[in-house]
């Protein structure tokens, strides 16, 4: 089996991050921050701990403002929503996923906010800045996008965010764990990723890092564990947009995953991912009839003329290697390459794949083209 | 030696406590409390020799978290 589909969710998970999901589940997974027993206690302890290496892998020190969710859709949900008021305009990036665009799309059709979109190619700080207004309080860009290697300058729009005191909502889903992310000089930032891409954690898990101590508006009501005659959520975070009980296994496992990756260290992972990457788009290119798009950073999109991407996907499949077809959740991305309506077999990379992964691929390929 | 209490909210500032005051060498218990605001309920604190008082005040104080004193015990 070879697996190419780590931009939806990375398959193999380090053995850290199994045995540590193991030991959790058989010795002590009780519900965080709700009793005072050893399990409890135990749980809160580690959860804790995540919150602090995701917040210092960052460059920050604020683990309570490390905020989790189900997954990173969730936690994008939460950022745009409660960082936006009626009337206010957004601006998003040409190449986002629908985590970003369903929730801006669904704001702007209920009247209450207008967005304008930024082309990620050129000078992004001047096509971003073109469209800000008097109204523009919320700027969202994704660090890469999950159907292309493009990729977008995280520390030009920081500074932008900075100089501007505008918020900015970073979808990182496709960076965290082989590129690093510095918010020690971010004043408005809201991060979103989840566990279980490039960090290796499980799924269940996804989170936003707040850079601010901005009291937010609450979406999702319900338990957080202490003062609970209260009608309304805590003041302070993280408790306050937390309600109900975590996913404990899966917010440990991005401990494990979190510190699998800076064992490694991020450099080494993106050394190898762009080696493969680059080893990847020749031997596709060389395919007859293989149409490549713009790919790197661990994604690799591409067509195979006169065959619909759907079929080389299924065909892969049969012959046990894993991608994913079609618009992969990213129409804007889509539109903005131009293959909103073919679609493309994407294939993306994880730092546990190796070049005869790609050769097998490149073979696979010779065979399905000679058999359409 | 008698012992201290503060209420601290919830267990994520429990903990972040326990761990300032670890790096200062001073031990604490994290214990589960009655809160009793009318519209409090129960929260998260922890308990301490009465004699690291001062220490422990002026840390919470030094990174702004929030505590109420419960009396001596």
């Amino acid at each position: 089996m070879i697996y190419l589909d780590n931009a939806a969710t990375t398959f193999k998970k380090p053995q850290s991050v199994i045995s540590a999901v193991d030991e959790c589940l058989k010795k002590y997974c009780g519900n965080p921050g709700r009793s005072s027993h050893f399990l409890s206690i135990k749980t809160s302890e580690m959860i804790y701990e995540t919150r602090e290496i995701v917040s210092k892998h960052l460059g920050l020190d604020n683990p309570e403002r490390v905020i989790f969710f189900q997954n990173a859709t969730h936690a994008l949900n939460f950022a745009i929503k409660s960082s936006i008021n009626d009337g206010d305009h957004v601006i998003i990036s040409d190449i986002e996923h629908n985590a970003t665009l369903r929730p801006v799309h669904s704001l702007e059709s209920l009247g209450k906010i207008s967005y304008s979109i930024f082309s990620s190619s050129g000078n992004i700080i001047k096509n971003i800045t073109d469209l800000v207004t008097d109204k523009t309080t919320c700027i969202i860009t994704t660090g890469q996008s999950n159907a292309f290697g493009r990729e977008i300058d995280l520390e030009e729009v920081i500074n932008l965010s900075n100089e501007k005191n505008i918020t900015l909502i970073i979808d990182a889903a496709q960076v965290l764990g082989h590129k690093k992310v510095n918010l020690s000089k971010a004043k408005n930032v809201v991060l979103c990723a989840p566990a279980h891409k490039g960090l290796f954690g499980i799924q269940g898990c996804g989170f936003s890092v707040l850079t601010d101590n901005k009291k937010r508006k609450t979406f999702v009501e319900g338990g957080s564990g202490s003062d609970s005659k209260r009608l309304t959520m805590p003041d302070e975070p993280p408790e306050r947009y937390e309600a109900g009980t975590l996913s404990s296994p899966a917010i440990i496992s991005l401990l494990y995953g979190l510190k699998y990756v800076e064992d490694v260290s991020v450099e080494i992972i993106n050394k190898k991912i762009n080696g493969l990457s680059l080893y990847a788009k020749d031997i596709i290119s060389s395919n007859n009839g293989a149409i490549l798009y713009e790919s790197g950073n661990g994604i690799i999109s591409f067509n195979l003329k006169g065959i619909p991407c759907e079929i080389v996907s299924y065909e892969l499949n049969k012959k046990e290697i894993y991608t994913r077809a079609g618009l992969h959740c990213a129409p804007l991305a889509h539109r903005t390459l131009g293959t909103y309506d073919l679609g493309t077999v994407r294939v993306s990379l994880s730092y546990f794949n190796k070049r005869t992964d790609i050769s097998r691929l490149y073979k696979a390929l010779k065979e399905i083209r000679s058999k359409y | 030696m008698g012992k201290n209490t503060v209420r601290l909210g919830s267990v994520t500032y429990a903990i972040k406590v326990r761990k300032l005051l670890a790096k200062e060498l001073i031990k604490c218990d994290l214990i589960k409390m009655k809160d009793p605001k009318e519209n409090g309920g129960c929260s998260y604190g922890i308990s301490f020799r009465s004699d690291k008082l001062l220490d422990v005040i002026a840390l919470l104080k030094q990174n702004g978290i929030s505590y109420s004193l419960v009396n001596d015990q």
